[in-house]
């Protein structure tokens, strides 16, 4: 990140173009998740979560070119660090229901960072007032917590053990609006 | 260190919170020093000395399994850290560079609620129960964080401020 930050529509950009490098990011990793994951749900979570991070990639690049900014090339530092965690497990843990359960932690800290990033990038798009801006990062906001409950559920019907909170609104954060609804009869 | 069983991935999870947590010492005063407004500088001093807690508790729970505290390196603390670094260095403008702060500290607290959230879990599973207490507390104290910096971030110290400036 070498441009300076003078305000808070500056601000809004740098995060937006750093949510696109971890996503960006993220489709790679997925990919190798899904191949080193052995339990079959397991992997077909990943996969599906990498069609939708191809489309939040989407999003997010329809929300610049809304704010007639460029994609750039900020690289995200946060996920970065969190893919290289989850790459130290794949070369650390043969495969298996211990990978397994390393891998879903990987992939749910990616999901807690991306959730951060994406309600306070909303709720600055909601503060400056980009109304098409915000109803993107909403979409993808949703899908980043549905996923995270989902590999909830699935770390919990594999091994006997819960993740951080049982429930998505019991993660230590706050209760935040335009949480979806329907997550757990989607679950069901 | 191969990881080959739940054991041996708490314990290793356990070495990368500590990390964490010392990488955390060292930010959090550059991060208070940063901030303008004072209710954001004394969270994050706050916040210090809570962290100095956390670090204490893991080297028990180190102690509980038998073992002498050992660390291995956070990279995705790293990450986060250096993304809020990055936003000391490049933000010109003190409101923006304390809601850019918020952003990076909160990145921070998500990371560890994960984090604690999935270590505590297999505690209960490996039953190690005085391990699982030290990290619940732990994990209580992130939480309440984490939320008194959304509360920071809504009360916006003063934003719209900043954006009349540098529009001016």
């Amino acid at each position: 990140m070498a441009e300076k930050i003078e305000s808070i529509d500056d601000l809004f950009v740098h995060d937006l173009r750093d949510i696109h490098s971890a996503e960006e990011q993220l489709i790679a990793a997925l990919r190798k998740m899904a191949a080193a994951a052995d339990a079959p749900e397991l992997s077909e979570a990943f996969t599906r979560h990498l069609e939708q991070t191809t489309d939040h990639r989407q999003r997010v690049e329809q929300a610049l070119a809304e704010l007639d900014a460029s994609v750039g090339d900020e690289v995200c530092e946060g996920v970065q660090g969190l893919i290289a965690e989850a790459e130290e497990s794949m070369s650390a843990i043969q495969s298996g229901p211990v990978l397994d359960a390393a891998l879903i932690d990987a992939a749910r800290k990616v999901e807690h960072y991306e959730i951060t990033a994406y309600r306070s990038a909303l709720s600055r798009a909601h503060e400056l007032g980009h109304d098409a801006v915000a109803s993107l990062l909403e979409t993808n906001l949703q899908e980043e917590e549905l996923t995270d409950f989902r590999l909830q559920k699935l770390a919990e019907g594999m091994m006997p053990y819960s993740g951080p909170g049982s429930d998505p609104r019991d993660d230590g954060s706050e209760v935040m609006l335009g949480r979806p609804a329907t997550a757990d009869s989607d679950l069901r | 260190m191969k990881l080959d069983s739940l054991d041996k991935l708490f314990e290793h999870e356990l070495e990368d919170l500590l990390d964490a947590e010392q990488q955390l010492l060292e930010a959090l005063p550059k991060m208070a020093s940063a901030a303008g407004s004072k209710e954001l500088k004394d969270a994050f001093n706050a916040h210090l000395k809570e962290t100095k807690t956390h670090v204490t508790r893991l080297e028990k729970a180190f102690k509980s399994l038998g073992k002498s505290p050992k660390s291995v390196t956070c990279k995705g603390m790293q990450g986060l850290i250096k993304e809020g670094e990055d936003v000391i260095k490049n933000a010109t403008d003190q409101a923006v560079m304390d809601a850019g702060l918020i952003g990076a500290a909160q990145r921070v607290e998500h990371y560890e609620i994960a984090a604690y959230g999935t270590a505590r879990a297999h505690a209960q599973t490996l039953g190690h129960t005085e391990i699982f207490d030290l990290l619940q507390t732990t994990l209580d104290e992130e939480g309440m964080a984490n939320k008194k910096l959304t509360q920071l971030a809504e009360g916006r110290i003063n934003i719209r401020g900043a954006n009349e400036k540098a529009l001016a």
